[in-house]
């Protein structure tokens, strides 16, 4: 694979800006919340900035990974601090970069305990964006515990509804996952022979035995599996998400959940393509059951939360389903299909927080006819509804297409199976819009404020994104193309 | 396959203008202008009208036309697949664009009037944009999956403006269940289009029409496409047996019931078949499901039509009931007769909504014997239209409907099996009773004596200036439309010499010499029919009560619809709320999170039994020492 | 001459140290002055050790080895002396009188400790061992109210001389089947001879003594006891300065077999028991200190993951998971010293409100679970990585997943801390807690080692490879 190093470390330079932020906001006084918001947003505008530029600037004719630095860390352990970026990894970047900065945003109106929630949301997106970054995998397993463990404190002290039990069960659950993913990287790193964590090395084919990929591949697959959501691994991202404070619930559904699916293209199917040629069928019924189950119980929830944490199940469903397909289509559409949800869950926590933080209920039968009170709140909440059941034209449309022409030329009945949840998904989907946007006005909602110009950004950038992304998906498809390409050794047939 | 020639760049400038600027205005009302009303409706008024124009000159200047002209450019590409984006001018799309273009832009003119005062004014313009681009690109697809996804897109504005009014509970119920029940059609027909890409490597539908699949595939396979891809007709053209959505999309302002629900959208299932016609034809056995199909709505939708009492249902089942007609004349082989009759119902159902609307907008009910006493006989202009629009659903001549009928009653009587003719003939019949029945109603009212003179209708005609402007406004698309519906019979041979110029190769239509008796005998029936109304309804001392009311029970299960709502609220409470979703649900909670919880409650008492252990007595834990250590070395010494 | 420079440390502690304080217990009680003269006395002693790092020699008719592993666990074991003098600073659990007496007996167990880890023959590790468990009986019974000090010291006596009895036997099956208990001897006799059953008997009983430091399974049960009965600073001593001695020992006596599959797997067994029971039983404590206890004891079956693969790698990452051992067990009960009023006990439920009441004390102990429990980018998760590896290099996989999931369980615990100290509001509104501020610069010190370290693991993993070379 070729590499391009860089002449600035444009990577590092978001990781940098991400923990000068943390520093700056540990040293400042508690009291400052504006100062310590403030600053917030300019960092986290800074590493918008540079996923933007990084993603325009990468050279798309040349592919291979851009933006690389290397720097030997531990030589005696064969541990790099290595980090480039790939036609994967940028629409990553480029997503968290959007989420983290709209999530700040989100959260203007915070007012406990300031200084600590942003502190660890500091931390957790510089872990997410190292991760998306890696290249070396003991950088690669740092990076993804240091993105899980501030999410204990963050749901346990800004959460709502049964928050402490769903912090416990999110924490232990998401480690037990890393409990598997350790062994798996040490033992592919002790295996090779080659005692280094640098994933380029460990690429070469013909570096593990058809087992040991096998074997590794089933490692990451559930561990990483754990944090994306795989069907019947999921039940902790529901609960996560509705006891998470707004911020926290985008960037975890956002973007988190993104991790886990990384994780398994760029460690386990990079590492052991044998072994993901072997488990793709399970993955692929397990992410179809995902499909399908996550639409039919997404229908009978009551609380609003719950209603988009099952679609993420059943959109993350997708992503499952596009990886186990073995194709470039599938690859694209999975890789499209992350950022798009990414986004569109992010615009729709963002709503449903205002709503939430407004009318202080999450609970669909109490709400109602919020288009006359908060008509922009509630067309956010319609567009990331409609962008959910995957209408043209907005972004996770391409995606979805992508994964079952993929799909269904693979597994013709999952495929068909997959397609069909898709009725069911706009069920429930516009189930939940008219049980809160539409029909008659109520009287108990009228007083309350609609969004303001300053809280309407964060969402008017994702709608932006997701508008703009499915007029163009080409600018995402040709970006994912650079990587998928040289994955699958070209063109297929 | 007849190859495609690239437009000249004045036919590129027209199309692309036609298409984009209702786009344009969707996004400038949205995003900027919301706020000024009277300027959003004069952007999509100003933006369809210009794609009016630019279908006119384009229908014009290519109306000899003998190769398609398509032009493509690429929107996505991922691996081998190439989504592209671009026109395919033909004489099919060439028509539908005219008379999608024609009727937005008369709605909306019409809509100035029967929107002045509703809050969402300028949102609702909105909507008609998004419909209008959505609309014009879809006839215009070269390929089938742009076309899929404005038919998608097409089916959201749908949503949008049934649901228009959302604070009435039963509109936003009623655009779900649009979108719900259109949904399930189309993943039936995004799954055809899938095997449809995968036998053929790409959805070019001049290459889907070519007719050279059966070489390499098994009929079957094509069957099966052809099959599915009528799904996605069946619901959105509102078939049998998806046919419920179509009635409850009335909650819809008015306006939008006429463009979308019976003129343009609901017809793009027949366009989509006439599209993929020589594609369909390949299978025998798929056309015969489809005749199945389309005689089966068309007679239900009519025995539904016959005890509607709201006026816009009547004319919704009517839409379906015509909707099925044309499709017994595509799949009997008649397309030129299919399409020439969408044209022209395209014409009158829009006519007859429009008329409607008056009478609901001035009387403020939906009821047609509520309108008939309340005077609606005295709305001159939209009675009179009404009149001229129903008399051409019934095919007398000479309206528009009278040939269009003809030629499909022409077709079916080609067929083999008399068994459809003779049902197209009693549709005939079913159809002047329906239509009459309700002219009747309104033209002749019983007057109850509670009923106190109208007032509104006064108001219309010497009340205030903005009703009388609004209903000026009205008025002027109404003229118009009965215009068209008076000549539009008469262009039926050039119109059709029009739509076989390049599909003649493909199209193997056996040239419909229909039987001398046939055409006395529809319109016999359908004379038969209006007598019958006339009887009812009619005369002076008739009950108004139909022959169908007179037996409860038909007259109930027809009210109901079949109880086919029935079957699908059954159907959802039972098997997926009440069934897998209640199954799943509890799965989730009960299994999978039960587990994990046993799983961590079983962990802590395992700790507090340790824990005790661990509390033993001093004696216990040094004996455990040196038996650990005792096995230890047992371990060793046999090992 | 050299010789004597070369038990430097040692001379040190033992007259210096030793000597001062066996004057003060015999003039009249004056705490501070005590205080003072012992962190001063320590301070001085670790900067002598840190200053012996690379001598060498043998001393003692060659039953005391002076090489750079020994001397990078005598300068461990010093700071683990000044830091557990540090916590004395008011030393509530100890009659005021005997503090000078408490001094004098950290000063002897660490002198011993540190003759424990040159110590070649095993006759001296044997006498070394017991002087330092002696201190610590006498110490532990130190504790206020007495009576409850003595019964606790009885307890940790008896099993501790049980296990004194079985590494006995297991010495003397030793030298009756090779005519010696010289360390370098053994090591050319040793390989060879583990066939025989009762050689290896003989190692694993001796082995034994050191389960008893490291209080591993079977000999772990004094630990939640003691812990939770002795001063918090003496509490600390025994979790910081006795494990890394003891694991010093571990290293050194394993490394005597050689390669041994068999006695991997007998100690493979030990680890998965220790550290499941470890964990599973800290679950359900209510005192900071049991639970922190049976942590110590679920660490102890980690280490010994890296000392059963029996490779320099395996012997480098225990030597730096002794390190780890040292600054994270302290760091917890620094904030537990400093959190605990008048010398008491503290439950978990006490630490409520902590995060309000001192944030540094909150963050520094929120780190150093984190970095017990092995969560990146801290010195706990690189010190877990280099041992798994090891493992894993040696085909320990399994024992390596378990290890993992035991993590896992380990985490529910020290997330109930965590939350105790972030989340739960104190019933009665807390004063802030007066940290002085050394004790916040030692916190922030801490917290900063714990995670640099974590970061920048290079010269501290580069060190204890060169340590281990010299094992042979």
């Amino acid at each position: 694979m070729p590499i391009a190093y860089a002449g600035f470390p444009f990577l590092s330079a978001i990781l940098l800006s991400c923990v000068i932020g943390l520093v700056t906001i540990l040293f400042m006084p508690a009291a400052q919340h504006r100062r310590i918001k403030m600053v917030s947003a300019v960092c986290s505008g800074i590493t918008l900035v540079i996923s933007i530029y990084l993603f325009l600037a990468y050279d798309k004719s040349a592919g291979g990974l851009q933006f690389a630095e290397r720097i030997a860390w531990v030589p005696s352990l064969g541990i790099s601090y290595f980090n480039a970026a790939d036609g994967f990894s940028l629409p990553m970047l480029l997503l968290t970069g959007i989420v983290f900065f709209t999530a700040v945003l989100t959260m203007w109106e915070l007012e406990t305990r300031v200084k600590e929630f942003f502190a660890l949301v500091f931390l957790l997106v510089a872990g997410v964006f190292g991760l998306f970054m890696a290249q070396d995998l003991f950088f690669l397993f740092v990076w993804f515990d240091v993105s899980l463990f501030p999410m204990y404190l963050l749901i346990a002290v800004w959460g709502s509804t049964r928050k402490e039990y769903a912090a416990m069960k999110l924490t232990l659950y998401l480690l037990a996952g890393s409990a598997l993913i350790l062994p798996g990287i040490i033992y592919l790193v002790v295996k090779s022979g080659l005692s280094t964590f640098d994933m380029l090395a460990l690429m070469q084919p013909g570096t593990f035995t058809p087992f040991q990929q096998k074997l590794a591949f089933l490692l990451f697959f559930i561990g990483f599996g754990i944090l994306a959501g795989v069907w019947p691994l999921h039940t902790w991202s529901p609960v996560g998400h509705v006891a998470a404070p707004t911020a926290v619930s985008m960037i975890h559904a956002g973007v988190l959940m993104k991790i886990g699916a990384f994780g398994i293209l760029r460690v386990g199917i990079y590492l052991c393509p044998l072994g993901w040629q072997y488990w793709a069928p399970l993955m692929a019924l397990l992410a179809t059951v995902g499909i399908v189950y996550g639409v039919f119980v997404g229908l009978a929830q009551t609380d609003l939360k719950y209603v988009i944490g099952y679609s993420s199940v059943s959109h993350m469903g997708i992503v499952g389903l596009g990886l186990s397909t073995l194709t470039i289509d599938g690859l694209n559409g999975a890789v499209f299909q992350m950022f798009a949800h990414g986004v569109m869950t992010a615009l729709f926590f963002s709503s449903v927080g205002y709503i939430y933080d407004r009318t202080h209920t999450k609970a669909i039968a109490e709400l109602g006819g919020l288009s006359h009170s908060m008509p922009r709140a509630a067309s956010f909440m319609i567009l990331a509804a409609l962008a959910g059941i995957g209408v043209p034209c907005l972004a996770s449309f391409w995606a979805e297409l992508m994964v079952f022409i993929a799909a269904f030329k693979v597994y013709p009945l999952y495929g068909t199976l997959a397609v069909c949840a898709l009725v069911v998904s706009a069920l429930f989907m516009l189930r939940v819009v008219q049980r809160t946007c539409y029909g008659p006005p109520r009287s108990r909602y009228a007083q309350l404020p609609d969004v303001s110009f300053k809280l309407g950004i964060p969402r008017i950038i994702l709608a932006t994104v997701i508008i703009t992304f499915g007029f163009f998906p080409s600018l995402m498809y040709t970006m994912i193309q650079t990587a998928s390409l040289p994955l699958m050794g070209g063109l297929p047939w | 396959m007849t190859i495609p020639v690239p437009p000249d760049t004045l036919t590129l400038t027209a199309a692309l203008l036609a298409v984009l600027l209702p786009l344009l205005s969707f996004g400038m009302i949205m995003l900027v202008f919301r706020h000024r009303r009277r300027l959003c409706a004069r952007i999509s008024i100003g933006a369809v009208s210009v794609s009016l124009l630019c279908a006119l000159f384009l229908l014009i200047d290519h109306w000899h036309l003998n190769t398609p002209i398509r032009h493509t450019a690429t929107w996505m590409v991922s691996g081998r697949i190439t989504v592209s984006v671009g026109f395919l001018l033909d004489p099919i799309s060439l028509l539908m664009l005219t008379i999608v273009a024609a009727i937005s832009f008369l709605v909306q003119v019409y809509s100035l009037g029967y929107m002045a005062h509703d809050p969402g004014f300028s949102r609702y313009y909105g909507f008609m944009s998004l419909f209008a681009w959505a609309m014009l690109c879809l006839v215009i697809s070269p390929n089938l999956l742009q076309l899929y996804i404005f038919w998608e897109l097409v089916g959201l504005s749908s949503y949008l403006l049934i649901g228009f009014w959302y604070q009435k509970f039963s509109a936003s119920t009623a655009g779900k269940k649009a979108f719900v029940m259109t949904r399930l059609g189309d993943v039936a027909f995004f799954l055809g289009l899938l095997l449809v890409l995968f036998n053929l490597g790409n959805l070019d539908i001049l290459e889907m029409n070519a007719g050279r699949m059966p070489l390499n595939i098994p009929p079957a396979t094509i069957t099966l496409a052809a099959v599915l891809i009528f799904g996605g007709i069946i619901g959105k053209s509102a078939q049998f047996p998806l046919l419920t959505w179509l009635p409850d999309a009335m909650e819809g302002p008015t306006p939008v019931s006429a463009l979308l629900h019976s003129a343009t959208m609901v017809a793009a299932g027949v366009f989509l078949f006439g599209r993929l016609f020589p594609f369909f034809s390949q299978s025998s056995g798929a056309m015969t499901f489809f005749l199945f199909t389309g005689t089966t709505s068309m007679l239900l939708a009519a025995t539904m039509a016959m005890v509607s009492r709201d006026i816009k249902q009547v004319w919704a089942y009517s839409t379906i009931s015509q909707l099925g007609f044309m499709i017994m004349g595509l799949s009997a082989g008649g397309y030129a007769a299919g399409i020439f009759h969408l044209t022209t119902h395209a014409g009158f159902k829009a006519l007859l909504f429009l008329c409607s609307g008056v009478f609901i907008h001035i009387f403020e009910t939906n009821d047609m014997f509520a309108i008939g006493r309340a005077g609606g006989r005295r709305l001159k202009v939209p009675m009179a239209c009404m009149a001229i629009a129903a008399a051409a659903l019934a095919g007398l001549p000479p309206f528009s409907g009278f040939f269009s009928k003809e030629a499909i009653m022409g077709q079916l009587a080609q067929m083999a099996n008399p068994l459809w003719l003779a049902a197209g003939l009693l549709g005939a019949f079913l159809t002047a009773y329906y239509a009459f029945r309700l002219i009747f109603v309104i033209l002749f009212p019983r007057r109850d004596d509670t009923d106190r003179p109208p007032q509104n209708a006064h108001a219309a005609h010497a009340g205030n200036d903005g009703h009388r402007r609004a209903y000026r406004q009205m008025a002027v698309p109404l003229i118009v439309l009965a215009t068209v519906t008076l000549v539009l019979g008469w262009g039926q041979a050039g119109l059709e010499a029009f739509l076989m110029r390049t599909a003649a190769s493909v199209v193997h239509t056996a040239e419909a010499h229909p039987a001398a008796w046939l055409p006395y005998t529809a319109l016999g029936l359908a004379l038969a029919g209006i007598l019958l109304a006339w009887v009812e309804f009619g005369r002076r001392r008739a009950a108004q009560i139909g022959f169908v009311e007179r037996m409860p029970r038909v007259h109930r299960l027809f009210a109901e619809r079949w109880y086919l709502d029935h079957f699908y609220r059954r159907f959802l409470e039972r098997i997926i709320y009440g069934g897998i979703s209640a199954l799943c649900t509890r799965n989730d909670r009960r299994v999978i999170d039960g587990g994990l919880d046993a799983l961590g409650r079983s962990t802590v008492a395992a700790s507090r039994r340790l824990s005790l252990l661990h509390d033993a007595a001093l004696q216990a834990r040094m004996m455990l020492i040196f038996v650990v250590m005792a096995l230890l070395s047992l371990y060793f010494l046999f090992a | 001459m050299v010789g004597w420079t070369a038990f430097g440390p040692e001379l040190y502690t033992c007259f210096v140290l030793g000597g001062v304080f066996l004057v003060f217990s015999l003039l009249p009680a004056n705490p501070r002055r005590d205080y003072v003269t012992a962190m001063a006395l320590a301070a001085v002693g670790l900067g002598i050790s840190i200053a012996g790092l690379h001598l060498t020699g043998d001393l003692f008719a060659d039953t005391y080895h002076v090489d750079l592993f020994s001397q990078i666990f005598k300068i461990m074991l010093a700071l683990g002396l000044l830091l557990a003098i540090y916590l004395c600073e008011h030393l509530r659990g100890i009659a005021p009188r005997r503090h000078a007496e408490t001094y004098l007996l950290l000063t002897v167990c660490t002198l011993a400790m540190m003759m424990m880890v040159s110590a070649v023959n095993l006759l001296t590790l044997y006498v070394a061992l017991e002087l330092s468990s002696y201190s610590l009986y006498v110490l532990v019974s130190f504790r206020q109210p007495r009576t409850g000090g003595v019964r606790t010291a009885v307890r940790y006596f008896l099993i501790g001389a049980s296990a004194s009895a079985v590494m006995l036997f297991g010495l003397a099956l030793l030298y009756g089947s090779c005519g010696t208990l010289d360390a370098a001897t053994l090591m050319t006799l040793l390989p060879a001879a583990m066939g025989r059953p009762e050689v290896i008997t003989g190692l694993t009983l001796t082995l034994g003594g050191i389960f008893f430091k490291l209080a591993l399974f079977p000999f772990h049960f004094w630990a939640p006891d003691v812990y939770e009965g002795a001063a918090n600073p003496v509490a600390a001593y025994i979790a910081t300065a006795s494990k890394v001695a003891a694991i010093a020992v571990l290293i050194r006596l394993v490394a005597l077999g050689g390669q041994n599959v068999l006695l991997a797997r007998a100690l493979a067994v030990i680890a998965v028991i220790t550290m499941t029971a470890g964990n599973l039983t800290a679950i359900v404590q209510q005192d900071l200190k049991r639970m922190l206890a049976y942590s110590s004891i679920a660490q102890g079956g980690y280490v010994l993951i890296g000392i059963l693969s029996m490779t320099p790698a395996g012997y480098a990452s225990t030597t730096f998971y002794a390190l780890v051992v040292l600054l994270l067990k302290f760091s917890c009960f620094f904030v537990l010293v400093k959190v605990a009023a008048g010398g008491r006990n503290v439950a978990i439920d006490d630490l409520a409100g902590l995060h309000s009441s001192s944030p540094i004390l909150a963050l520094l102990l929120m780190m150093a679970l984190f970095a017990l429990a092995g969560i990146p980018p801290t010195i706990g998760f690189t010190g877990k990585l280099l041992l798994f590896t090891a493992a894993v290099q040696r085909g320990y996989f399994v024992l390596v997943l378990i290890a993992m999931f035991n993590v896992v369980i380990s985490l529910y615990y020290y997330l109930r801390v965590i939350h105790a100290a972030y989340l739960r509001k104190p019933p009665r509104a807390l004063p802030a807690l007066n940290l002085a501020l050394r004790d916040r610069l030692l916190a922030g010190v801490l917290v900063t080692f714990t995670v640099a370290a974590g970061i920048f693991p290079a010269p501290l993993i580069a060190l204890a490879e060169a340590a281990v070379r010299v094992l042979g």
